[in-house]
């Protein structure tokens, strides 16, 4: 329930807090671990995008466009992984995660808590947000280096049972200029098509605990409903700061493994 | 409150969405709740836990099924949207993602 919470507000799956509950506390073995996880991802991602959508927030274009490196990434995970250890792979992802959330924790210190929005782009779209009162616009500007991001985040989604969200979302706001609120209900659009492509290889070769999966998708799915309510009222500085603490987290769990 | 008004596009996707969690989350309560009074399933795989009668995996099983389905069944609605309203280009788009992940389909079940 916490990672579909935490998952829905971050426009993450929250498989990066879920694998390493079910691996140490529930013991659950690491396939099945990360099968369930996303699982999960979908259900955050259903769920999340079908109010986000209502909200406006979700860029379905932006998402539609990016989804086809992602879907590529994903395919491409398999052959990744026959060619590198995955202790080499979660070293790299911690090293990485850890670079991009010091990036973010210094483009929030300079932005002075208010974001910077580029309207001048490609596929221009506006939402209201309520914890402002106004009407934001923004446009999406330097798309290919924002859909190289979701190759890599397609192909690691299926190896670590996350759904890429933990990539997505900076590069959406870093690179491509798209306000936080955006980039995350994007994010948490796509990662379900994302986790779709791996899920039934899981499902098919029969990874999936019957019972864990559902009894966690339950969870999540109510955890989403609380992420929505909350991060509908949430600062956008706010929402910053707690993706930093779910990077760093991620960062150190990923190398301590 | 004030929200700004959704596409035709955006209100079938968000529909599909609903409907599908909605669906695949009563069934697998059904399942689990199934469980819980009747005691777990003696063959718990996937192919051989759909059957007549149901069981509670049966509903388990069409529950994650259908939501493992929900991704694709909205990637289909957003190519057929983008069909009415005449957007090829982002049909193409859609029809990339669409084709991308049937081709994954077939290699799982393979």
């Amino acid at each position: 329930m916490v990672a579909g919470t935490i998952g829905a507000m971050l426009g993450l799956g929250g498989g990066v807090l879920l694998v390493p509950f079910l691996v140490l506390v529930l013991d659950v073995p690491m396939h099945q671990a990360v099968a369930t996880s996303i699982v999960a991802v979908i259900a955050t991602s259903s769920a999340g995008a079908a109010i986000n959508i209502e909200r406006r927030t979700v860029n379905i274009k932006l998402g539609m466009l990016l989804e086809t490196t992602t879907v590529l990434g994903a395919i491409a995970g398999g052959f990744t992984a026959s060619r590198m250890s995955g202790a080499a792979l979660e070293k790299i992802f911690a090293a990485l995660l850890a670079g991009v959330s010091l990036l973010m924790i210094y483009r929030t210190q300079q932005q002075k808590g208010e974001e910077v929005i580029e309207t001048d782009g490609l596929i221009p779209a506006s939402y209201f947000d309520e914890s402002k009162g106004t009407t934001v616009t923004y446009a999406v500007r330097r798309l290919p280096g924002t859909m190289a991001i979701s190759l890599l985040a397609g192909n690691v989604s299926g190896l670590l049972g996350i759904g890429g969200g933990i990539f997505k979302v900076p590069a959406m706001h870093f690179i491509s200029g798209i306000p936080m609120k955006a980039a995350t209900a994007t994010s948490n659009f796509m990662i379900g098509v994302t986790a779709a492509a791996s899920a039934f290889i899981y499902f098919a070769h029969g990874h999936l605990n019957p019972l864990v999966a559902s009894s966690v998708a339950e969870g999540v799915l109510l955890g989403s409903f609380f992420g929505l309510l909350l991060s509908r009222t949430l600062k956008a500085k706010v929402l910053n700061w707690i993706f930093v603490a779910v990077l760093l987290f991620t960062a150190v769990q990923l190398s301590l493994r | 409150m004030p929200q700004l008004p959704q596409t035709k596009a955006e209100k079938w996707i968000g529909r599909t969405l609903r409907v599908g969690v909605w669906t695949s989350a009563s069934l697998m309560s059904i399942g689990l709740l199934m469980t819980a009074l009747l005691g777990p399933d003696s063959n718990p795989t996937f192919p051989d836990a759909i059957h007549w009668p149901p069981t509670a995996l049966t509903f388990i099983h069409s529950g994650l099924l259908l939501l493992m389905l929900t991704p694709f069944l909205r990637v289909t609605t957003t190519l057929l949207s983008f069909f009415f309203e005449k957007d090829w280009k982002f049909v193409s788009v859609s029809f990339l993602v669409f084709s991308m992940l049937l081709v994954e389909l077939i290699f799982a079940f393979r």
